[in-house]
């Protein structure tokens, strides 16, 4: 357990020390006010378009987080070998991918806590500014929106663990991380709409059940319901929420599992 | 004496390509065995072997008492950081006395004022040496060196090679591959000539003097040649 607290706050901190981290710190802390500016063209819908925005902002660097900082911390340790630093401490080839898995995500965690506060501070100023065009609470429900919006990239990184875990160098990694990505935006919406009542009335049962199985493989990155139904102050089911939540989290589970497995069998040359 | 660590008819196989062939030997506490070889014979191959970087394709090592230190050939380390939080690092993963970690920067003669500067601003030899000093942190039995001396000047050869006879007499068994055919003679007590993945011969080293490494110069070309 020591060497794993260990890695994850070597990780933490190598991801926090590099340039790049200070600079997606900052910025984060200065877009939700810069996003007020083509809010205010909205001003009828000026709650619902701003917390679109922020969730559109959030998804656009949580994928540069991932591209940016993520990619290359697993390029260096696999293709330059810095994870022989690790291995030969030693430490288990599956204890060092879940530590850095880790310590990733939880490089994650202050740059949220700083686009949510500034962004729930940008929400309390214009609640004061156009109590009019912004609903009460909306703050809050961009917090719970936050969170959840996280999950599915939890998913991804996971996957971006399994891509590494046998890639061999960064070409490769990243264009798999894309596909994978392309795919995970734009195929969900469009097997969520297959199976519509409206289609499925009108299609064999086993379609619905295949494209029920294809869509569980994998994660639904874009999260445009919990996105919708929060900046439209639409109630969302707490059972609904929980499965969501267990859902990605097994995915980056399992992921993790498979990573493991093909790393371990794998020759660090 | 027991063996820190025993190669049993080690061979490893890429594709076709038969990189470490049917190699055994044993290194005892104390003692230092240098692998010499041309570019290709398999050396650090069987270095990762031994690590377990790498998966042998047949035989084993075993090091029952210790696990392996390594100095890789070209080391990399996380840039971000200073060398100080990479070796208070490794204390804390192996729970060793965090003093440590500025003991052997200090050991490797890594100026005071660079152990908390982030590596990306380190000259190659300071990057060698804090490396070294992460490889030694913690009195390591068995150390596996991959050209140690790489990117350090003549005077830091000097003070590299002062610092790993002391750990030596320490009792620390040493594993180290290298091109410099006159520092390894002065570490090592036997040096194994590697070509085309065998050990073709197993040289006692006498008197650690420059005539030896002439000799052993010459053999190497031999066996490189055949």
């Amino acid at each position: 357990m020591n060497q794993l607290f260990s890695l994850i706050w070597f990780t933490l901190k190598e991801v926090a020390f590099q340039r790049i981290y200070k600079i997606l710190l900052f910025s984060l802390i200065i877009i939700p006010w810069l996003l007020l500016i083509p809010t205010s063209l909205f001003m009828l819908d000026m709650g619902k378009v701003f917390m679109d925005m922020l969730f559109t902002a959030l998804h656009a660097w949580l994928t540069a987080y991932l591209f940016f900082l993520a990619v290359p911390l697993l390029v260096r340790d696999v293709e330059q070998g810095i994870c022989s630093i690790f291995l030969t401490l030693p430490m288990s080839r599956g204890l060092y991918l879940w530590g850095r898995f880790i310590g990733v995500i939880s490089s994650i965690v202050p740059l949220l806590l700083c686009y949510i506060i500034s962004a729930v501070a940008a929400f309390f100023w214009a609640e004061s500014s156009w109590p009019n065009y912004v609903l009460p609470d909306s703050g809050l429900s961009f917090c719970y929106g936050s969170m959840l919006i996280l999950m599915p990239y939890l998913a991804l990184a996971a996957v971006l663990f399994l891509i590494a875990a046998g890639a061999s160098g960064s070409a490769e990694i990243t264009l798999f991380l894309f596909s994978v990505w392309l795919i995970c935006w734009a195929l969900p919406p469009v097997l969520d709409a297959l199976q519509n009542i409206e289609v499925a009335e009108s299609t064999p049962a086993w379609t619905g059940m295949l494209l029920y199985g294809i869509n569980q493989l994998l994660p639904d990155l874009s999260s445009s319901q919990i996105s919708l139904s929060l900046a439209h102050q639409l109630p969302l089911h707490p059972t609904s929420v929980f499965a969501y939540c267990i859902q990605h989290v097994t995915y980056a589970v399992l992921a993790l599992i498979a990573a493991s497995m093909v790393f371990k069998r794998r020759d660090l040359s | 004496m027991p063996a820190v660590l025993t190669v049993t008819n080690l061979s490893k196989q890429y594709n076709h390509n038969l990189v470490v062939d049917n190699i055994s030997y044993s290194l005892h506490s104390g003692e230092a065995v240098g692998l010499l070889g041309a570019n290709g014979a398999g050396k650090s191959t069987m270095i990762k072997c031994i690590l377990g970087l790498v998966h042998p394709s047949h035989g084993s090592t075993s090091h029952p008492d210790s696990s392996p230190s390594y100095l890789p050939e070209l080391p990399q380390l996380p840039t971000s950081l200073s060398a100080l939080a990479l070796l208070r690092f490794k204390c804390s993963a192996l729970g060793l006395n965090p003093a440590l970690a500025e003991k052997s920067l200090m050991e490797v003669n890594l100026s005071t004022d660079s152990h908390k500067q982030p590596i990306s601003q380190y000259s190659k030899g300071m990057r060698q040496r804090a490396a070294l000093a992460m490889t030694l942190c913690g009195n390591p039995k068995l150390v596996c060196l991959d050209e140690p001396m790489s990117g350090l000047d003549a005077l830091g050869r000097v003070e590299v090679l002062s610092l790993l006879k002391e750990k030596k007499e320490q009792g620390a068994a040493f594993l180290m591959s290298s091109h410099i055919v006159s520092d390894m003679v002065q570490l090592c007590d036997r040096v194994l000539i590697m070509a085309h993945g065998k050990i073709c011969e197993d040289v006692l080293i006498q008197d650690h003097s420059l005539e030896e490494a002439k000799a052993l110069e010459s053999k190497l070309a031999q066996w490189t040649i055949k």
